[in-house]
């Protein structure tokens, strides 16, 4: 007998099978997509918060003790190049203590560090508080 | 047929195929979103823990801050138990420094380090003493206080959010005062943690070696001389008597002795800085003896002139006991004069006073005491007889010398003769008897209690008594006024609202440093343990444990007959032997100094430095040097490097709570 070829049945039913399986695996790998690309940011935020805090913490204790105010925004890129996080910091004098003779002067003073993120477009991410301890001669 | 039956079935087989591959596929996708979303989870994880790194770093930063603050404080605690505002060791401790032989380093150690480390043990191992108190600054703005580590650690987590835990061990004593702290830090929702330990040591006070002593001179006052407190000045220094016998000289630098000082005949001591008899009496046992101070003569137990014809020069005489000239023609002249006892008797014997004399009784029994004009006399007690004079030199009727007493005895044959003088005081006794001959020669007595007139002979009255008295006595009460002639009785006047203050004279701020037995320890004799003979810079230095004489055959080569150029330091005597007519330098002796044989010129000759330096390598004189005395300041400057704590090591700590 003479193969006659799938029925129209069997191939509407065969495309929506397909079709219905498609649909939610479309959804999974858009999902998927979305997910690598949020790993991929939390990473550099990560690093982003990590590289700012370093930046600060050695700019307070080995080269500007006496640094307060805003400090230059610390960015964050991609491998293009493009900014993908921008963190401005602001640094005050939170508590100071003297070494009170005369002969024997310096002071240490514990910064309080405001670090402010914001993503490539500018929205604010996150803020976050840290002290740092730093001694002035 | 059989191809159709294999198309057949071929047939039905595209369907489950298709399901298959699909189911395949799902499970690949599934997979692979699996893995996705677990890196995603990754850096989220990674992202929480960086951050909580930060805030356990952030948090240690804030308790090193406020442990570094405690250190501080207990070092600023422990630096005022020890020194005054302008950084100089204080009263108490200088003289324990002073007494030492011991360098800064050993000080520290046996004295502000354990108090320092007191301060520390007392706050990091919550003795509750609560000596030392940091204030801590909240992000409210309010303030709290901590006296103990854990009120700071209760402080802090209560706080700052993050921190989730603080152990903090107490100072390792046998490790360098080290603590290790380790801070626990966690996450808003609670599932990251991160735990950051660091080890500290905490500094000590002052780090061995790393400070500068410097000690300064206290600004000139009166008396103060700084050279008693360096050996290097002495020209004789004894620990027993010190005998010179006849004819000796001795020229330069200063006299100490810890027994007694006995000049025998025709001695001559000049140019001498200071004479120190630290608990004997200086004493003129015989005659023709001359002694010549530039600043001060102190003696614990008095000066006696035995013996005629001695004289005795200085600018501040200081005895704990009294001044007696017993002998004749003796001569005493002075700035300033003070003691408990003053006794002139003898004839021709003369005290004269520039500025001051001060005394709790004089007593002018045939001698004379003669006060130049601007001196004052201050007694208690002061009582004239059998000739004695008091009298009061004067240039110009604008003289302003007074007398003070609180008891004026005037008796038998005695005269005052002070017509420019005021003489204040609170009693005033004229005794009379039948060989008074009573001279009282005034511009004007204040008596501000009684006079009183006491006569045993009545008749003969009125030749004995001469009284001059310009402004008159001015008494409260009077007793006795019928046992005086009427022509003098005007000279008593009543008032009854007279009161006069005396301000006595300080005494030499010098006087307290001698009196606590600093020049007893300016030679540490328990370092001389054998004999050590060197040439330095020309010098012959001898350093001996036992007595240096001639009689010891090793000695033989110590002395010469004519100059020796000698430094002597002995733990026993030295006993200068007969045949040595001249030495220029200086004997140093721990038991009695004696020159033998009289006629010895001896010539003080600063020691040189490199002598100085000798000395202090064999410990024998202060490493430090003197002059440490409680008016000198010693201050301590640190080096500047040395900060509150140090971070011996600091790492995150890879275990899960």
């Amino acid at each position: 007998m003479k193969w006659k070829g799938y029925t129209l049945i069997e191939v509407v039913l065969a495309v929506a099978v397909i079709a219905l399986l498609l649909i939610p695996l479309g959804n999974l790998i858009q999902q998927g997509l979305n997910i690598n690309v949020r790993a991929q940011r939390t990473m550099e935020f990560s690093e982003a918060i990590s590289k700012a805090y370093e930046e600060v913490m050695h700019f307070l204790k080995d080269v500007e003790p006496d640094f307060e105010g805003t400090g230059e925004s610390i960015e964050s890129k991609d491998e293009n190049g493009n900014t993908v996080y921008k963190i401005t910091y602001t640094v005050s004098d939170y508590d100071t203590f003297n070494v009170g003779y005369d002969v024997y002067n310096y002071e240490e003073v514990l910064k309080k560090v405001d670090f402010t993120v914001q993503d490539s477009k500018g929205n604010k991410v996150k803020e976050l508080t840290y002290f740092i301890r730093v001694i002035k001669p | 047929m059989k191809n159709n039956v294999i198309l057949k079935k071929e047939r039905g087989f595209a369907l489950i195929f298709v399901i298959i591959l699909f189911t395949v596929l799902f499970a690949v996708i599934l997979g692979t979103i699996e893995l996705t979303m677990s890196s995603l989870m990754q850096s989220k994880s990674i992202e929480k823990k960086t951050e909580v790194s930060y805030t356990a770093d952030s948090a240690m930063e804030l308790i090193l801050f406020y442990i570094s603050e405690a250190v501080g404080k207990a070092k600023d605690k422990t630096y005022e138990d020890f020194f005054d505002e302008n950084g100089n060791l204080k009263e108490t401790y200088r003289k324990e420094y002073a007494n030492k032989d011991f360098d800064f380093d050993e000080f520290k150690k046996k004295y502000i380090d354990p108090v320092f480390y007191d301060y520390i043990s007392d706050f990091f191992e919550n003795k509750g003493g609560n000596k030392i108190t940091i204030n801590i600054k909240l992000e409210n703005g309010s303030n709290q206080y901590a006296s103990c580590i854990d009120d700071l650690v209760n402080i802090l987590k209560n706080s700052y959010k993050g921190i989730e835990k603080v152990d903090i061990t107490p100072p390792e004593v046998n490790n360098n005062y080290t603590i290790t702290i380790k801070v626990v830090a966690l996450d808003d929702l609670a599932k990251t943690r991160r735990i950051v330990q660091s080890k500290v040591r905490i500094f000590p006070m002052f780090e061995n070696g790393t400070y500068s002593v410097s000690i300064s001179q206290p600004s000139p006052q009166d008396g103060w001389d700084n050279s008693i407190f360096d050996i290097s000045n002495y020209v004789l220094f004894s620990g027993g008597d010190i005998v010179l016998h006849n004819n000796s000289t001795v020229t330069g630098g200063n006299i100490y002795c810890k027994e007694d000082l006995m000049l025998e005949n025709k001695n001559s001591i000049s140019s001498i800085g200071n004479i120190i008899v630290k608990d004997g009496q200086l004493v003129f046992d015989g005659n023709n003896n001359e002694v010549k101070v530039d600043n001060l003569i102190y003696t614990d137990d008095g000066v006696v002139f035995n013996g005629n014809n001695n004289s005795l020069n200085t600018k501040i005489l200081f005895s704990n006991a009294g001044i007696s000239l017993k002998g004749k023609d003796n001569t005493i002249l002075a700035d300033k004069i003070f003691c408990n006892a003053l006794d002139i008797e003898g004839k021709d014997n003369s005290l004269t006073v520039n500025d001051f004399v001060y005394f709790n009784s004089l007593k002018i029994d045939g001698g004379e005491l003669f006060l130049n004009p601007q001196a004052k006399l201050y007694g208690k007690t002061i009582e004239i007889t059998d000739k004695g004079l008091l009298k009061v030199e004067t240039v110009n009727e604008d003289v302003n010398t007074v007398v003070y007493a609180d008891t004026l005895n005037i008796g038998t044959s005695a005269t005052i003769d002070a017509a420019n003088a005021v003489i204040y005081c609170k009693n005033l006794n004229i005794n009379i008897d039948n060989k008074t001959d009573i001279t009282i020669k005034a511009k004007e007595i204040i008596c501000s209690d009684k006079v009183t007139i006491n006569s045993s002979d009545k008749n003969n009255r009125e030749r004995e008594i001469d009284i001059e008295v310009a402004y008159g006595i001015k008494y409260k009460y009077i007793y006795g006024i019928e046992n005086l002639p009427d022509n003098i009785k005007d000279i008593f006047k009543y008032d009854p609202n007279i009161s006069f203050q005396i301000q006595y004279p300080q005494i030499p701020q010098i006087i307290a440093p001698i009196q606590d037995s600093y020049l007893n320890r300016l030679v540490n004799f328990d370092n001389v343990t054998k004999k050590d003979i060197q040439q330095i810079d020309g010098y012959q230095l001898v350093i001996s444990p036992s007595t240096v004489d001639d009689k010891d055959n090793d000695n033989n080569d110590i002395f010469k007959a004519n100059s020796n150029d000698l430094y002597i330091i002995s733990k026993g005597a030295v006993n200068i032997p007969e045949k040595v007519k001249q030495i220029n330098g200086a004997l140093i002796a721990n038991d009695s100094l004696e020159f033998e044989g009289g006629e010895l010129e001896l010539k003080f000759v600063t020691m040189p430095e490199n002598v100085i330096n000798y000395l202090k390598e064999q410990r024998i004189i202060n490493p430090t040097n003197t002059p440490i005395s409680p008016e000198a300041n010693l201050t301590i400057i640190p080096t500047r490097k040395i900060t509150n704590i140090a971070i011996t090591s600091r790492y995150f700590v890879n275990e899960t709570e």
